[in-house]
């Protein structure tokens, strides 16, 4: 990996190692916060590592690797819902994004090109025959199930009671989530996640924003009436 | 629980749910992967399909060979021993059973013995000849002229019609009020 000397590539590649997650559309938010690569000076950033990386410089491209290796990861991982399906999908989609990284002329945020590719790739997976086969073969591994997802839940400081009674709507939710048909699941994963804006989204499920907001709307809509037949809206 | 501690729950599940990052090795496992030789993701499926096809001409050759083999053998008049002519003459080899199928109709060859050269031809050589009567002439069909007799349309009487009846139409009252 080659290291550029240059003022401008050193102040750049710092700002791109100080940038920290922000939030993205949110299910609150109503799409009006950027995430972070959505922002004017997260675009800038982006093409000047990818400016670097088309002239050969590895490190720029690791860089571009650090910056959006999450929001890929969850992009792959609400398509899927399997830990070891997204990982290997973020990485063809980089790898991807390097082999064509020479035809990215920056019409467009680099971060809507590079979520598209790696939002296609997670869709070929998940309609892939061996994917299929393997989640018929061993279904405790099938999508956004697992001890491995839970564990990977934050739990807040709660006392005992609360606790279990909100790891049981928790549950009841999580559940719901998964039974939604794939288009209001997509969008209010995405969405939730808080690493797209609105625009980001659209562009990965190839819909217009309004769309995607209905999506979410609905989605919720959806999860709230089914909540309510599980007996949990008493008032 | 209100609509609005609902909305909270689905936010607070949702966010949990895509609470997820890739491990701290995710770049250096990229790196890795790009400086991996290219692996050829057709190269197997050429390849399989090519044990494919040379199975399919195979297995097409095996079956069609004992047949062939049969074939050239009976086309070829070779003078055998009387004793085996008698019983190739005697033991004709019976028409496979229609539902047979081709594989046990080609196991079935392979497995019978082989009939030994120019037995056939010359077992019909010395069948007794039989003579056949010769063709008759065959007499000529008559058919009678066809009749040319003209068709006479029987006259069509057209009735006249019967006077049309004057209709009486009473006038219409003027209106006395509007509706």
């Amino acid at each position: 990996m080659s290291q550029s000397t240059d003022g401008v590539s050193t102040t750049l590649t710092l700002m791109a190692s100080e940038v920290p997650g922000s939030r993205g559309a949110g299910l609150g938010t109503r799409g009006s916060q950027e995430a972070i690569g959505g922002t004017a000076d997260g675009s800038a950033i982006d093409l000047a590592l990818v400016r670097r990386a088309q002239a050969g410089d590895d490190h720029a491209f690791g860089q571009l690797i650090e910056r959006n290796r999450r929001a890929v990861y969850r992009a792959a991982y609400a398509a899927l819902g399997s830990a070891e399906d997204a990982d290997d999908v973020a990485q063809e989609t980089f790898v991807a994004v390097y082999q064509k990284l020479g035809g990215f002329r920056g019409d467009a945020s680099f971060r809507t090109w590079l979520l598209a590719i790696a939002w296609r790739k997670a869709l070929d997976r998940r309609r892939s025959v061996t994917r299929w086969m393997r989640l018929t073969i061993r279904p405790d591994r099938a999508e956004e199930d697992g001890p491995g997802l839970i564990e990977q839940v934050a739990a807040p400081q709660r006392t005992q009671e609360e606790s279990l009674a909100a790891g049981d709507l928790e549950q009841k939710l999580r559940q719901l989530i998964r039974a939604l048909p794939r288009k209001l699941r997509d969008a209010i994963l995405l969405a939730g996640s808080g690493e797209y804006s609105y625009d980001q989204i659209g562009s990965m499920l190839d819909v217009p924003v309004g769309t995607v907001k209905w999506r979410v709307s609905e989605a919720r809509r959806v999860l709230k009436q089914k909540l309510a037949a599980l007996g949990y809206a008493h008032d | 629980m209100t609509e609005r501690e609902m909305d909270t729950a689905i936010d607070r599940a949702v966010r949990d749910l895509m609470d997820v990052e890739p491990d701290a090795a995710f770049r250096a496992r990229v790196t890795a992967r790009l400086h991996r030789p290219v692996r050829r993701a057709w190269a197997p499926r050429l390849a399989a399909g090519a044990v494919a096809m040379l199975a399919i001409v195979v297995a097409l050759i095996w079956l069609r060979a004992p047949q062939s083999a049969t074939k050239t053998e009976a086309a070829r008049t070779e003078p055998a021993a009387p004793s085996q002519r008698l019983r190739a003459a005697a033991n004709p080899k019976p028409a496979a059973p229609p539902f047979m199928t081709r594989s046990a109709k080609s196991t079935r060859r392979m497995a019978a013995p082989s009939i030994p050269r120019g037995t056939v031809i010359a077992a019909v050589a010395e069948m007794p000849f039989t003579s056949i009567a010769p063709l008759t002439g065959i007499e000529p069909i008559s058919v009678a002229p066809i009749a040319n007799t003209p068709i006479t349309p029987p006259e069509i009487v057209v009735a006249p019609l019967s006077p049309i009846e004057e209709v009486q139409i009473s006038p219409l009252e003027p209106r006395t009020a509007r509706d």
